[in-house]
């Protein structure tokens, strides 16, 4: 197989990929072709070996309660007369949790100490909205009006010219929260058929692709900017289709998950060293108001499958790769008439790969007691920027975190080595 | 029959201000919509009969329904034949996406048009989803009979309507079981939004008022409405208190959704999200103001508001800088090009379906939104590197018909370009931009086409037989791949 990454120039794709932004502001075409070689280049052989965080948006406000279950809490029996998981089928409990029988899939890398179950993790006051929940969750810095989001302030810091590959969101063409900013991202379905519109030919190509840069450069604003990062990103994305291609998939995915589809994509790019930094897709699906029970499952289910197969299609790519699931917000303790499960606060975080002590449980447990809960639900006593902010510790040491997550005291919990 | 305005060597283009105020308004400039100003007088005159649909005739757009029939299926209907098989939701969803882009490619009735979308984004609910697809043309036909009228209305039928019920689980609300999806949903998104500072208890209590429809989800979905399961009791909903003793608590619903769509909060909210789909993504405070202030002086009247807006110097000031979502990108670009469907003979390869694609590629699959909030009405969400990228490809294959659609009327070169020959090269690009952009070519196009074609712009094209179908899709593709292409 193709194997870019013994190239010996670690640092050389940072210096080409500057000139590139500075080119990007430059109009001349020759420039703007002698450049394009080069990136191509540090593109496929740059830096691809660094490490990846894969944030993993459980969107719809999943139960952690039914992924992490305190089977020992005689309230949460109480609480969930219909719904609740028999402590028989849990796995790999301890005095306090046990995983959901979904997760099935995922017991080899718990034995193999891979993945970690954290819990009572959330925002620092509820917030039941699923939107302003993600939007804070993702923004991540309450105290600024800026919309920026904290995937986009961590690349900011990891590099004083980041590249548009650094953050990308798959599966979806809308970009999340999370990586709004003045970093460039990235967000599509697929990166592999971004080519410029008549790319197979290098005189219409150079043409075309001269009055665009001149225009948008021109137009400025947001239209602008989008149509300079859109003509760097085309240049390379012929390269990019072909290293992906040379990745074959060796692991099965969740049928019909777009998650999976995603995940999928994602461990092709990452593979093929074109550079990605921070990954973010979203995992929807568990806004359970009704029919936890089998809802839940189904969800948890295909959650695990397409972790298992990501990491087992990674193979040995996985040593540098670290996936962490947020959710706007955890459900009721109590469930609903329909045998589902209202909006909620406290909620279960998964943590994945490299870096990982897994194999347990971590939690400042708050209990589920009447006392211990706030206006029924399960308490937070620990921020998930804190959880995140562990993660950047360990994985991206260079990050200024104080800037990525402003106003946060780190209390870690351990989980990462 | 009036002549082709194409086949003028300079087609006349509407002055700035009235291509301003049709093309925020409108689904694209195209021959049709460039006609109908010029009969009505001027922009505004356009404007002020489009408020009153009935005054169009829409005959084509009409005729749309005829090519889903499936959709007039009752709800018995449609479920016996997702169980036996014979179809799916995912199915009756996709007709319906296709009834509704077809709808956006023909009609001539563009204000109401858009406004259908603005309320289907703001009271939405998907296509295909399983507990609501049965009742979902039936909540389309409801949205564009009210999109015109006052939103007390529009709220007050889409609220109870078996779609809503079925999507955010209202069918399953009942006074021993209280489910509080749709109630939050009602006033977070729905109405006064999360900046009242509503409490638990106030989500509480408007799901309270919401028990008692009942929509047989997953059998027959017939819907009904019956008293034993409504909840009674005094509710209390921010400003809003009823005694609710009655068991048909429907005029009780009714007068909480006529305070909420009254509320000044609302009136806020729904007038930001007017103010982001037709002026910019970040408007000024003066201008919410001004056209919350004409939704509450007539009561949510939606033709009053419109007015405040189209007439506010903010509005008149963002000409040619807002940035084309995805759906409109496609929608606009194909109707300047003159693409029209036809009656499809084949789903799969038809012009409908591949607009539909195209538009999921750039990066807005109508109607596939998967949460209750629809999509993001601010376009910053669409100007990602990718979205660009997809653009420029589609407006490509579009202009050449590159996916080689079926069930297209597609013009001619000759029927696209002027009458009188011989012709040079800068004059036909600068036929095309009057055409597609409505104004003369900017620096560097007629250049670049020159450069790409190999030839020179003064040179000359005796008849329009030279002119091929390749020449005409590099000219009109570059024309379109310049930021005005994706500009309105």
């Amino acid at each position: 197989m193709n194997d870019p990454i013994d190239c010996g120039c670690p640092d050389y794709s940072v210096s080409r990929r500057s000139l590139l932004r500075a080119a990007g502001l430059a109009t001349m075409a020759g420039v703007v072709t002698s450049m394009v070689g080069d990136v191509l280049t540090s593109t496929v052989y740059g830096e691809t070996d660094g490490n990846v965080l894969v944030v993993l948006s459980l969107r719809g406000g999943a139960d952690g309660l039914s992924m992490v279950v305190p089977h020992a809490e005689a309230a949460y029996a109480r609480a969930r007369p219909t719904t609740k998981v028999a402590t028989s089928t849990l796995l790999h409990a301890d005095e306090t949790f046990g995983l959901h029988p979904a997760f099935a899939p995922l017991s080899p890398w718990w034995q193999a100490r891979k993945l970690a179950a954290l819990h009572a993790i959330g925002l620092p006051a509820p917030n039941r909205s699923h939107f302003e929940a993600m939007e804070a969750v993702e923004d991540a810095d309450p105290g600024s009006s800026a919309r920026v989001g904290w995937i986009n302030r961590m690349i900011s810091g990891l590099s004083s010219s980041p590249d548009v590959l650094d953050q990308l969101q798959l599966g979806t063409t809308t970009t999340p929260t999370a990586m709004i900013g003045s970093a460039p991202s990235l967000s599509a379905v697929r990166l592999d058929d971004l080519a410029m519109p008549l790319a197979e030919d290098a005189r219409l190509l150079q043409a075309s692709s001269a009055l665009i840069r001149s225009s948008y450069a021109k137009a400025g604003g947001m239209v602008g900017a989008a149509g300079i990062d859109a003509l760097d990103l085309a240049t390379r994305a012929r390269t990019i289709g072909s290293a992906v291609k040379n990745q074959p998939s060796r692991a099965t995915y969740a049928q019909y998950s777009d998650a999976g589809t995603a995940l999928q994509h994602g461990a092709q790019l990452i593979k093929a060293g074109v550079g990605v930094k921070a990954v973010a897709i979203d995992a929807g699906g568990w806004d359970h108001h009704v029919g936890l029970s089998w809802n839940v499952k189904a969800t948890i289910k295909e959650l695990a499958t397409n972790l298992a197969a990501f990491f087992t299609d990674l193979g040995a790519a996985g040593d540098r790769v670290t996936v962490v699931t947020l959710s706007e917000f955890g459900r009721r303790l109590q469930e609903n008439g329909s045998a589902g499960v209202d909006h909620g606060y406290g909620n279960c975080v998964l943590a994945m790969g490299a870096g990982v002590r897994g194999g347990q449980y971590y939690a400042r447990w708050p209990g589920l007691d009447a006392g211990e809960q706030v206006d029924g639900d399960l308490a937070v006593t620990t921020d998930y920027r804190s959880v995140l902010g562990e993660i950047l510790a360990s994985r991206f040491p260079t990050v200024d975190r104080s800037k990525v997550f402003p106003g946060v005291a780190a209390a870690p919990l351990g989980f990462m080595a | 029959m009036a002549t082709r305005r194409s086949a003028a060597t300079k087609p006349s283009v509407l002055s700035e201000a009235n291509r301003h105020l049709v093309s925020r308004f409108g689904l694209g400039v195209d021959h049709q919509l460039v006609s109908d100003v010029r009969a009505a007088g001027s922009g505004v005159a356009w404007f002020e009969k489009q408020l009153t649909p009935s005054r169009t005739a829409d005959t084509a757009a009409e005729a749309v329904i005829g090519w889903y029939p499936e959709l007039k299926h009752s709800p018995a209907t449609a479920w016996a034949n997702v169980k036996s098989e014979r179809s799916s939701a995912w199915e009756y969803g996709l007709a319906f996406n296709r009834y509704s882009m077809a709808r956006k490619l023909l009609t001539r009735r563009h204000v109401q048009e858009v406004m259908v979308d603005f309320w289907s984004n703001l009271l939405y609910v998907p296509a295909h989803e399983d507990k609501s697809f049965p009742w979902r043309y039936g909540y389309d036909n409801l949205i564009r009979r009210y999109a015109l009228t006052s939103y007390r209305t529009l709220l007050q039928q889409a609220v109870v309507h078996p779609a809503m019920s079925g999507w955010l689980t209202n069918y399953d609300n009942t006074k021993n079981g209280i489910n509080e999806n749709l109630g939050r949903e009602l006033l977070e998104l729905f109405t006064v939004g999360r900046t009242t500072g509503y409490t638990e208890s106030d989500v509480k209590n408007a799901a309270r008022l919401l028990t008692g429809f009942k929509v047989k989800v997953f059998d027959g979905f017939a819907a009904s409405y019956d008293p034993r399961d409504h909840w009674t009791g005094t509710v209390r909903v921010l400003g809003f208190t009823h005694r609710n003793t009655s068991a048909d608590g429907r005029p009780a619903l009714q007068a909480l959704l006529s305070y909420l769509a009254l509320h000044p909060a609302t009136a806020r909210r729904v007038s930001l999200r007017l103010c982001q789909r037709f002026v910019s993504d970040t408007p000024s405070s003066t201008l919410v103001r001004a056209v919350a202030s004409a939704y509450t002086r007539s009561g949510s009247d939606v033709k009053a508001t419109l007015r405040a807006l189209r007439t506010h110097p903010e509005f008149l000031a963002s000409r040619r800088r807002r940035m084309r979502a995805p759906v409109d990108d496609v929608v606009a670009t194909a109707r300047v090009l003159g693409l029209r469907p036809t009656r499809p003979t084949d789903d799969e390869s038809s012009f409908v379906q591949h607009a539909l694609w195209m538009s999921s590629s750039i990066g807005q699959d109508p109607y596939r939104w998967p949460r209750p909030d629809g999509f993001p009405e601010t376009t910053a969400t669409y100007a990602s590197a990718a979205r660009m990228v997809r653009s420029w490809q589609t407006h490509y294959a579009l202009s050449g018909n590159w996916w080689k659609s079926s069930s297209l009327s597609r013009p001619s070169v000759a029927g696209s370009l002027p009458a009188a020959w011989p012709r040079r090269l800068d004059e036909l690009v600068d036929h095309q931009s009057r055409i597609l952009l409505g104004r003369v070519p900017e620096a560097g196009v007629v250049s670049t086409v020159s450069a790409m074609l190999g030839r020179k712009p003064d040179d000359r094209f005796t008849t329009v037989s030279e002119v091929s179908d390749w020449e005409l899709t590099v000219i009109r593709g570059v024309l379109l791949n310049t930021p005005q292409g994706v500009l309105k």
